[in-house]
């Protein structure tokens, strides 16, 4: 039997005060931790969203505007590029590769994309990852799509469904488009961003979608048979993604080697048939983030005063029972113990309830995230790491049993005075 | 074994001393019974005995230590090595179970560990078998020490009092809880045990009646000029 024994045990004598404490500070712990993970996924996630692009290219709005439209599909850009000033630019020297965008539609609420195979060959996110698919292949007619992998997941769709796109943002469209059922063909990989939530279509989609095109609809009553004979016969010559938009939302591009950026991106602001915007995706982001910096900031401190009350709510009780304790504290004192050891014991019956409070809410905090992970991918499209505690993390816990511990000083050293006037004398 | 020289005690913030005592020896192997009533100075006087408080003025030799010359952490290792304590009601740590208080007993002492037999395991042993020779059956070592009764507790007290085998006893009214039956074969079973090492044993009471059983009676009013007492004892 030792003095951390003695702590254990004369700690748990106490053991309606000490639950308590213990659960506010397992409590206090899981938000603590559970604040400063998404905090740093939703960062990594954040920054993963789009890489390898160079500039994105938009109608005159604000930088982060377009990148919130482009990138995260939240909001919408009121303007478009149109088609030639998208064709003149993408023809110019240096440029690699260029994603055409179109978006302002959607399906039960995922956002729609109309694009071209370029998507799938130059789009990359996190690491420079290219997109992958989990089942199927790229679209490569009109009538095809290729959904985010939380699209099919959450609408439970399969490679050959049928889906009929409306038109609009929201999922109470009224416009729907029975007349054109898409066949999935493709289900691309998870990536963490909102690739994820998007369903890709050609751009001719989009725009047969929104009566554009058919000139040839004119005929269909007549020639039905005929028409769709000789349609299938023109996608298969042209194999034709594009059709003939006059516009589209915005583009990425890519260019021969990023030292052209800047130069294509004063050009481009200056552009002269229509007022264009092009921005650097990682400055943009970077900008965005320290927007969201401050309610980051915000949250952080929310928790660490939190974690602060509780520690409040440990040295109220200890100090509350410590009158009831100068019996013990006494007999102690008469069997030998030096004041050190009276300190020792208070201490450690702090670190006890701080390290047991820690474990308890370290527990609840992977409850938490195993619970709470898959409604935040569904919302917010964080994707939270489940894995073990990073460095920072681990940090994190130790400050926390310190400063535990370190509140058990306040009540030790007034015990220790307590049991210096006590001495033996009390008689109780 | 003991020696009081000269010493003068008063609490702080107190002008007149609580406490004079010009001379007192005791020695080794001594059953004192020190008596007087209350506020005659007798826990004062055991504070100083177990070196919990310094005399004002004086000299205090316990063991051929001084222990005026001793820090305050020297003090408190010189009692968890030398004085095994046993009080009226608030000896034992509930949370505990009796052998665990009597192990208490040596918890802070080296040198009563070693005394007690040096590992654990022996140390154990020894404290199990001072119960069961002070009538603490085996069955009731395990139990929380508020299950058992005054009489019970006061005897796991005293094997923690004895235990590593302290020179000095001191036992500050521990019979007034018990029926008057239990006092005397409670200071028998004490005697008992403090024998086996020639233990001194510094007895507190009021009780006069036990006053015979012991070697020497010490009235504390007629040693302490300083007692308000005094006039009435004399």
């Amino acid at each position: 039997m030792n003095l951390m024994h003695l702590s254990v045990k004369s700690t748990f004598n106490r053991k309606g005060a000490v639950l308590l404490t213990l659960l506010s500070i397992a409590l206090s712990v899981m938000v603590l931790m559970s604040i400063e993970r998404i905090r740093h996924e939703a960062k990594t996630s954040f920054s993963n969203t789009i890489s390898g692009t160079d500039l994105i290219v938009g109608a005159k709005t604000g930088d982060i505007q377009l990148l919130l439209a482009s990138v995260f599909r939240i909001g919408y850009t009121t303007n478009g590029v149109s088609w030639e000033s998208y064709q003149d630019i993408k023809r110019k020297p240096g440029v690699a590769w260029t994603i055409p965008l179109s978006l302002g539609d959607s399906h039960k609420g995922y956002s729609v994309l109309g694009s071209d195979e370029h998507y799938f060959n130059h789009f990359r996110y996190g690491k420079k990852q290219p997109l992958t698919f989990a089942l199927g292949r790229p679209f490569e007619h009109i009538d095809e799509v290729v959904l985010g992998s939380e699209v099919a997941k959450s609408l439970e769709y399969n490679i050959g469904d049928s889906i009929i796109l409306s038109h609009g943002l929201g999922k109470t469209s009224f416009h729907h488009h029975d007349n054109h059922p898409l066949t999935i063909v493709g289900i691309l990989a998870s990536t963490g961003t909102p690739v994820d939530k998007t369903v890709h279509v050609p751009l001719a989609t989009i725009d047969s979608m929104h009566g554009n095109t058919s000139r040839e609809h004119e005929h269909e009553h007549e020639h039905e048979h005929e028409h769709e004979h000789e349609h299938e016969h023109e996608h298969d010559s042209h194999n034709d993604l594009v059709g003939h938009p006059t516009q589209i939302s915005a583009f990425l591009m890519g260019f021969d080697t990023p030292f052209y950026t800047l130069q294509f991106r004063r050009n481009i602001n200056q552009y002269k048939n229509e007022p264009l915007l092009a921005i650097m995706p990682t400055v943009t982001l970077r900008a965005l983030w320290e927007m969201l910096g401050m309610v980051e900031k915000l949250l952080l401190l929310f928790s660490l005063a939190l974690l602060m009350v509780s520690f409040l709510g440990m040295l109220t009780s200890m100090l509350a029972t410590l009158q009831q304790r100068r019996r013990e504290l006494a007999i102690l004192r008469s069997v030998g113990a030096k004041p050190r050891h009276i300190v020792g014991l208070l201490m450690g019956e702090a670190s006890i309830i701080t390290l047991l409070g820690t474990l308890v809410g370290l527990g609840l905090f992977y409850v938490a995230l195993h619970f709470g992970g898959t409604l935040l991918q569904a919302q917010f499209g964080i994707s939270i790491n489940l894995g073990g505690l990073s460095r920072y993390e681990l940090q994190l816990l130790s400050v926390i049993f310190v400063l535990g511990t370190l509140v058990g000083l306040i009540p030790a050293l007034r015990a220790y005075f307590y049991s210096l006037s006590d001495g033996m004398s009390l008689k109780v | 074994m003991i020696s009081l020289d000269q010493v003068r005690f008063h609490w702080p913030k107190q002008a007149d001393p609580t406490l004079h005592i010009a001379s007192l020896q005791i020695t080794q192997g001594e059953h004192v019974f020190l008596y007087g009533p209350s506020g005659s100075g007798k826990s004062t006087l055991l504070s100083l005995l177990c070196a919990i408080q310094l005399p004002s003025v004086g000299h205090i030799h316990i063991l051929d230590t001084d222990l005026i010359g001793l820090s305050s952490a020297k003090r408190d290792q010189f009692r968890a090595d030398h004085i095994g304590t046993i009080f009226q009601n608030f000896n034992l740590l509930t949370y505990l179970n009796a052998v665990e208080n009597v192990l208490l007993g040596c918890q802070f002492s080296q040198q009563r560990q070693r005394k007690a037999g040096g590992s654990n395991a022996k140390i154990k042993q020894k404290a199990i078998s001072l119960l069961v020779q002070l009538g603490i059956n085996e069955s009731l070592h395990k139990h929380a020490v508020n299950q058992l009764s005054i009489g019970q507790q006061q005897r796991v007290a005293v094997a923690r009092a004895l235990i590593g085998e302290p020179e000095l006893i001191i036992a500050d009214e521990p019979t007034s809880a018990l029926d008057e039956n239990a006092r005397e074969s409670f200071i028998q079973l004490l005697f008992e045990q403090a024998k086996h090492y020639q233990a001194t044993i510094i007895f507190v009471s009021h009780d006069q009646t036990l006053a015979p059983l012991f070697s020497r009676q010490l009235n504390l009013p007629a040693i302490n000029l300083a007692s308000p007492n005094k006039e009435v004892i004399e």
